[in-house]
């Protein structure tokens, strides 16, 4: 009886001396599903590139909050508390009137006017303040209004906030949540439409071997053969030709980062393309592998079916 | 050993008719020749053993079972205890001789040691195991033919359909297949082969069916036919 490592065995065999046996059928598909792969990998990886500098300046976005002098601390840090237990915010950073101080007096250590002028003011012109990192841009607004609401902010019925920077930026923010959307709902919508293009052309090119073999494949039902024993091998070769196909789009992928890295650094920053690549080697050799064996096996199967008689 | 039963079957395409009532019994280890003219109906009758078509009217038995009552894997079971050759001899042309020989082996499971054994035997007997690794595009057309024949007899079926088997041969290659198929017949395979050739109907002799336009207007044990 056939044993289940046997039935393996042949259908690898099959697999492969199916491939070998049509060299020039097997270098079409492979080149065909390569290039296709190439696309999917380089939009990736520029989709997921664009995407890391849209977070890297979500990060530079904060709003800051000043409190009125001789706010008593415990009512700042009170106030920061009920901050902190916002789903909106991220993080609140306390810088205390001394600290400011301290900030400018270091910042400014080489500028001794500067340093001799608030040697002159009787008391620290500084004032404490929390900058305020919200977990997306569009929430600076609703943070805003939080900070607005008297119950929380009075003390005695006096205004313990002097100023919000964020009514001054709220046009920058505004615009810049609104191109940061934007610019990432079309990098995940290109990376998607080329994905189902390359998907598109690869299912059409091993459904155009798999016509080639119909006959084969009519003569094996007749003989006998089940349908498992039948598509096993195609869904095995189409596996292969992806793998293989991944792995060369993986190859190609390094030296065109590294001749494109000078233009896209122009519109990523300093960030080099050809460094990205090597970082996140890993994923998008996940992803291209996965990618290439799954359409390359779904292919051959929904390819082969057709021709199957029940 | 194996039978196979009509009883009234039909087969229409849209306004056409394939088959027409056929009625009649093929018992174990006989050697009938279909005899008619292209379009009399011989080759649907084959696709209808084969369970490649349904009939639309009538059953066909295979040992007294009923072919459309099988599940998709007693059809299975069913395709393996036939051997089938065709015409156009219908070869896995990607595959060597001795492996469109072997894949029959391996559908039924057979494991590698029988594979080696036999394979080599049968072509033996059809005398091709020189050509054992060749391909059929290196084939002549009845070297392809006689492949065709060890692929349909390695497993030894109980039953084997030629449809038109020497169609494409020349008179000597005729002869020998027609030889191989009487010698198949004789270790107790039931054979039904579809011929229009009057020389292989008259070379086999025995029972003839003669078929017209769907229907079975002859059906005589000593050989006589109407073409």
């Amino acid at each position: 009886m056939k044993s289940f490592s046997l039935l393996l065995r042949r259908i690898l065999q099959t697999s492969i001396s199916n491939i070998v046996r049509a060299p020039f059928v097997s270098f079409s598909v492979v080149l065909v599903m390569t290039v296709t792969l190439f696309i999917v990998g380089f939009s990736f990886l520029l989709g997921n590139m664009a995407q890391d500098v849209v977070d890297t300046l979500q990060t530079k976005v904060d709003t800051t909050v000043y409190f009125v002098k001789k706010t008593p601390e415990t009512q700042i840090l009170e106030l920061k508390k009920k901050l902190e237990g916002l789903s909106v915010v991220k993080e609140v950073e306390y810088i205390s009137q001394n600290q400011a101080l301290a900030d400018f007096q270091k910042r400014h250590s080489d500028d001794l006017d500067s340093i001799r002028g608030l040697e002159i003011l009787p008391d620290n012109p500084f004032s404490a303040r929390f900058s305020i990192k919200a977990k997306d841009t569009k929430d600076y607004e609703e943070i805003a209004q939080f900070l607005n609401n008297e119950d929380i902010t009075s003390a005695n019925k006096t205004t313990i906030i002097d100023k919000i920077d964020y009514y001054q930026n709220k046009e920058v923010i505004n615009r810049l949540t609104s191109a940061i959307s934007t610019t990432s709902i079309f990098a995940k919508l290109v990376v998607a439409l080329l994905i189902l293009i390359s998907c598109i052309i690869v299912f059409n090119i091993i459904r155009l071997i798999i016509y080639l073999s119909r006959d084969e494949i009519s003569v094996m039902n007749l003989i006998g053969a089940e349908n498992f024993y039948i598509e096993a091998p195609f869904v095995v070769s189409g596996g292969i030709y992806g793998a293989v196909s991944s792995i060369a789009a993986l190859i190609f992928l390094y030296p065109i980062s590294v001749w494109l890295a000078p233009v896209v650094g122009r519109f990523f920053g300093n960030e080099s393309f050809s460094a990205y690549y090597i970082s996140n080697f890993l994923v998008i050799m996940v992803v291209l592998i996965v990618l290439g064996v799954c359409i390359g096996a779904v292919s051959s199967w929904a390819s082969t079916r057709r021709y199957l008689k029940s | 050993m194996s039978s196979i039963r009509f009883e009234g079957v039909s087969k229409f395409y849209e306004k056409n008719i394939a088959l027409d009532g056929v009625t009649t019994n093929i018992p174990n280890g006989s050697f009938v020749t279909l005899v008619g003219h292209s379009g009399s109906g011989k080759s649907t009758l084959f696709k209808i053993i084969l369970g490649e078509e349904s009939p639309d009217e009538g059953i066909i038995y295979r040992d007294e079972k009923p072919l459309h009552v099988m599940a998709s894997e007693e059809l299975l079971t069913h395709r393996r205890r036939t051997g089938v050759v065709f015409q156009d001899f219908r070869l896995l042309n990607s595959k060597t001789v001795y492996e469109n020989i072997a894949f029959a082996m391996e559908v039924l499971g057979f494991d590698d040691e029988h594979i080696y054994s036999d394979v080599p035997y049968v072509l033996g007997l059809v005398d091709l195991k020189k050509k054992m690794w060749s391909f059929p595009h290196q084939l002549s057309g009845g070297e392809k033919q006689r492949v065709a024949i060890a692929r349909a007899i390695v497993n030894q079926p109980e039953l084997l359909l030629a449809d038109e088997p020497t169609g494409n041969l020349d008179p000597l290659n005729t002869y020998e297949v027609i030889n191989i198929l009487k010698q198949i017949n004789k270790l107790g395979t039931t054979i039904i082969l579809a011929t229009h050739d009057r020389e292989v109907v008259e070379s086999i002799g025995g029972r003839v069916i003669t078929m017209n336009s769907g229907q079975m207007v002859m059906d005589d044990a000593k050989g006589k036919y109407i073409l």
